[in-house]
């Protein structure tokens, strides 16, 4: 499977969960345009889960076709991985336990928004 | 009838011998010359204190009774024969008697006169007569206590008498009552054919009728349902006839079977499950769709089971039983015939006018579909919710792409055709109700517009191929990007040039995949791009991503051709 990772020197590494192949690649050009790199991204929790790297950042869509990216949330948390919801979902209807306290990034992705959450990851150790 | 004896006393002492009435045969003196046995018997006196003596001194003087004395002392002589002459007397032995005293006086030409005193025991027929006049008093005060109407007839069908119910309920007046003929009572009313056929015809007959209905209408009254019970008293000549109205009863009786139907009705014809429980929570009454939904487990069919559906303290019937009104009703969920079912159950208290409840009714309504319904309704709304902005999203994705060339002429075109490509699709999934489309309907409907004027130039072939809607959608951009590339630098851009899209469906003990195979042959010889595009990438990304499956795209210098496969359902 052919992936676009390049991480490059500092750039923080963000892994994209989104299901629809279009917005997925527009995720990762506007990620690109902000000097991140890509983990991802992957269209299913399965293929979200097999990513070994560790991320510094996660932004999920929520609705996966037929699945909810709830369990990635999950395993984000446990890693202590922060994320944010790209979604089309109200909060209301994102109520798992795992997506609480997650900023909404909206759908279509505001971009504001995005630059917003990214520049709080300049912060970190790891960042 | 004695001048026989005259000549043959033989004869006259053998029919005093066996008359059954005491009979004395006395002398002018009023000596007793003979008596008979049936004197004797009746009176206990024996012959021999009898023949020969004073009257007066029978029985040890019992006979000196001053009626008889004067029967015999003054009467007699003057008239010569007493008929009927009534005497009561205590006789010492045989106790108080009452006699009627016949006496007839002979006289005599050769000897003194015979008195012949004949005397009637009708002691027992004057007790008869009190008793019978005692029963008179005593059935009068039954007919006059009797909350029905009586009337008391002789043989002959006259009144000899009615009771207070039977003037107040009829309307009549004692003084036009009382020995008139029945039928000519109130003016006449009462001459009703079947009262008549019951009088004269059944009565004679039987002893007794029961339970005769008559319907009449009266001018007054209006229509009246009667029954009728009669009795013959044979020894008092006597018709007692009852008659009870049964007109309220029947209008009451009446109302209630039509109320009863009604609601039988309603019960048996309403398409929802109606029941009613008493205080313990049991049906009492289960109408046929009840009986059906209440057939699961737990009931077993039992009318008097405990079956309700969830539970047996805060079930709706229950808060009913306490005086609570619950509708619009609760939504539980029962298995029935082994199927799970949503049960919408409402109750309510039946006033019974008493302080506590002692029914309630509880309708239960399979609600299975509605909330079926329901649910796809908000699945549908939420999927089209998310649908909208994934489509927003889509859009703005297509918006972002960089056009190929530097220009916005060309950036416009480009964008536009995707955009149409996306809206085509669309239209199609939306008439497939977002379920499945064809391939090959899908792949003409993205192809259509260059096939135009173009006849034989696009060919698309291959067995039917249902592909889910989110999923064609996805396709059919790619075979855009894969036609707009065709026609800007490949065969469709030659007018000779051909393209095909064909693929097959292969199966095994994997599962099945389906293999598509885009092939351009005419078109200028075909150089590999110095840089991946937007579209390239996006035909890669939709078979990896979106199908599971891979792409693979050869720029043969004859024309391009790309092998792909996915996996299918």
């Amino acid at each position: 499977v052919q992936r676009d990772v390049a991480r490059t020197g500092s750039r923080p590494l963000i892994l994209v969960v989104e299901d629809e192949v279009l917005i997925a690649m527009e995720i990762e050009q506007a990620l690109a345009d902000l000097r991140c790199s890509v983990l991802g991204p992957a269209p299913s929790v399965a293929l979200a889960l097999i990513e070994r790297e560790k991320p510094d950042f996660a932004i999920l869509d929520v609705n996966l076709g037929r699945e909810r990216s709830a369990p990635v949330a999950e395993a984000l948390r446990e890693r202590g991985v922060p994320f944010a919801l790209a979604t089309g979902y109200d909060r209301s209807q994102a109520t798992e336990e795992a997506y609480r306290d997650a900023p909404h990034l909206g759908k279509p992705l505001d971009h504001q928004r995005l630059v917003g959450a990214l520049a709080r990851l300049r912060d970190w150790p790891n960042g | 009838m004695f001048a026989a004896d005259q000549d043959d006393g033989g004869f006259a002492a053998a029919i005093l011998a066996t008359m059954r009435q005491p009979l004395l045969v006395l002398n002018g003196d009023l000596r007793v010359e003979t008596a008979n046995r049936a004197f004797f018997r009746t009176f206990e006196i024996g012959e021999a204190e009898t023949t020969g003596r004073l009257v007066y001194e029978l029985g040890n003087g019992q006979w000196d009774i001053p009626e008889l004395r004067e029967l015999l002392e003054e009467v007699l002589p003057s008239n010569g024969t007493v008929e009927g002459f009534k005497v009561e007397h205590e006789f010492d032995g045989i106790g108080r008697r009452v006699m009627v005293l016949n006496a007839h006086r002979m006289e005599r030409t050769d000897r003194p006169d015979t008195i012949l005193l004949a005397i009637d025991d009708i002691t027992e027929q004057e007790q008869a007569t009190a008793l019978l006049e005692g029963e008179r008093v005593y059935v009068g005060k039954i007919v006059d206590s009797a909350r029905d109407a009586l009337l008391i007839l002789d043989f002959d069908l006259r009144v000899k008498s009615a009771n207070e119910t039977f003037y107040t309920k009829f309307r009549v007046d004692p003084e036009d009552t009382k020995g008139r003929m029945v039928y000519e009572l109130g003016n006449g009313q009462w001459d009703i054919p079947q009262l008549r056929d019951l009088l004269e015809n059944v009565l004679p007959d039987d002893d007794a009728f029961d339970n005769y209905e008559v319907q009449h209408d009266f001018a007054e009254l209006g229509h009246r349902t009667m029954v009728l019970n009669a009795r013959r008293v044979d020894h008092m000549q006597l018709i007692l006839l009852a008659i009870e109205d049964q007109t309220e009863e029947r209008r009451a009786g009446r109302a209630l079977r039509e109320s009863e139907a009604r609601l039988s009705a309603l019960m048996r014809h309403a398409p929802v499950g109606i029941g009613l429980i008493d205080r313990d929570g049991r049906w009492v009454m289960q109408n046929p769709p009840l009986e059906c939904l209440a057939s699961g487990p737990g009931s077993s069919g039992d009318r008097a089971g405990r079956w309700c559906p969830g539970d047996p303290e805060t079930w709706p019937g229950a808060r009913a039983l306490r005086r609570e009104v619950v509708t619009p009703g609760e939504d539980v969920r029962a298995e029935i015939d082994g199927a799970e079912r949503w049960l919408r159950v409402s109750a309510a208290p039946v006033d019974g006018g008493k302080d506590d409840v002692e029914h309630a009714v509880v309708i239960v309504e399979d609600v299975t579909e509605a909330r079926q319904a329901e649910e796809e309704r908000e699945l549908l709304l939420g999927e089209l919710n998310h649908r909208v902005r994934n489509l927003f999203g889509i859009i703005r994705a297509l918006v972002s792409q960089h056009g190929d060339g530097p220009e916005i002429e060309a950036y416009k075109k480009t964008l536009t055709g995707r955009l149409d490509a996306l809206a085509r699709a669309h239209s199609l999934a939306t008439e497939s109700r977002w379920r499945s489309i064809d391939l090959a309907t899908l792949a003409a409907n993205t192809l259509e517009p260059y096939a135009t004027g173009r006849a034989g130039a696009v060919k698309i072939e291959g067995e039917p191929l249902p592909l889910e809607a989110r999923r064609a959608l996805s396709l059919s951009l790619s075979l855009h990007e894969l036609a707009t590339n065709s026609v800007k630098y490949g065969a469709l851009s030659a007018p000779e040039g051909k393209m095909r899209l064909t693929w097959r469906i292969l199966r095994d003990e994997s599962g099945s995949r389906a293999e598509l195979a885009w092939d351009e042959i005419g078109g200028p010889a075909v150089r590999p791009p110095e840089r991946r595009g937007f579209g390239t990438k996006l035909i890669e990304r939709v078979f990896e991503y979106e199908l599971q499956g891979e792409a693979e795209m050869d720029f043969r210098p004859e024309g391009l051709c790309v092998r792909a496969w996915f996996p299918i359902s």
